[in-house]
């Protein structure tokens, strides 16, 4: 128990210093281990949907510069709910090319927002799979 | 009034569900009502229908309509006017909280929003 207690707090801090994730995402836990699982599914699903909306706006021969920017505005949101600072940070600069109605920048800036998104799901599967076995261990989070 | 209530009926109003869930989640935890909804015709189709609204929060970046003009049109109505309008933003903007508080906005809450924000709006609602 100890040992995965450490580990536990090894890859929280990792993930604190790489700024994937900052303080809001404890305070989700402030309300409940339920409420905090419930929120960072309901983000998850969130966010595919608008990566997918957000791939499909770009790839259009007419690109909907207002559309792409309320999009990517809501994911930005959402991030910011679950405390996702470095994803929202590249929202934001996707955000900006947006509203210069720059489509190259959109696409790159895109990918990078794909990028941090894969990066901070992975950081959040491995905190949850160390939960359950804390959990499966006796353990409370 | 004499006595303060205990439980409000709050309107939420914003189109991202995650935000919706949260706001939704901190509210009911302190026994308050609430109706979430995603856009601000929603929220007025409701206020024409159900008039004991206590309060609403809405998010004020909505595509369609905005907090701003939900704000507005609920100042504008002389059946809604008195429910105070709380907009929640996670941006930064002087000037946009400025000119919400001077449409007549209760109070701006920047995101991600906090418990502890909630409770002390909710406090300050009951007392009016």
């Amino acid at each position: 128990m100890q040992e995965l207690k450490r580990s536990f707090a090894d890859l929280k801090y990792s993930i604190a210093r790489e700024k994937i994730l900052n303080e809001v995402f404890d305070q989700l836990y402030e309300e409940g281990y339920d409420f905090a699982s419930e929120t960072i599914t309901l983000f998850h699903s969130e966010a595919e949907k608008s990566l997918t909306e957000l791939t499909a706006r770009l790839d259009q021969e007419i690109v909907n510069f207002h559309m792409l920017e309320v999009v990517i505005n809501r994911l930005k949101g959402s991030g910011l709910i679950i405390g996702a600072a470095r994803l929202a940070d590249a929202c934001l600069t996707m955000a900006t090319y947006c509203d210069a109605s720059n489509k190259q920048g959109c696409v790159v800036s895109l990918n990078h927002v794909k990028e941090e998104y894969q990066l901070l799901m992975s950081k959040i599967e491995s905190i949850r799979k160390l939960e359950n076995e804390i959990i499966a261990a006796g353990g409370s989070i | 009034m004499a006595s303060s209530k205990q439980q409000m009926h709050v309107l939420a109003v914003d189109d991202n569900s995650v935000d919706r869930a949260v706001i939704s989640r901190i509210l009911r935890s302190s026994k308050h009502k609430v109706t979430a909804v995603d856009s601000a015709q929603r929220a007025l189709d409701l206020l024409g229908l159900e008039p004991d609204v206590n309060m609403i929060i809405t998010d004020y970046w909505m595509p369609d309509m905005t907090g701003f003009d939900l704000l507005k049109r609920v100042k504008e109505s002389s059946v809604l006017k008195e429910i105070p309008v709380v907009i929640m933003s996670s941006e930064n903007v002087p000037s946009r909280i400025t000119r919400c508080l001077e449409e007549g906005a209760e109070d701006f809450l920047l995101k991600p929003v906090r418990p502890a924000d909630v409770s002390r709006l909710c406090t300050r609602m009951m007392m009016r």
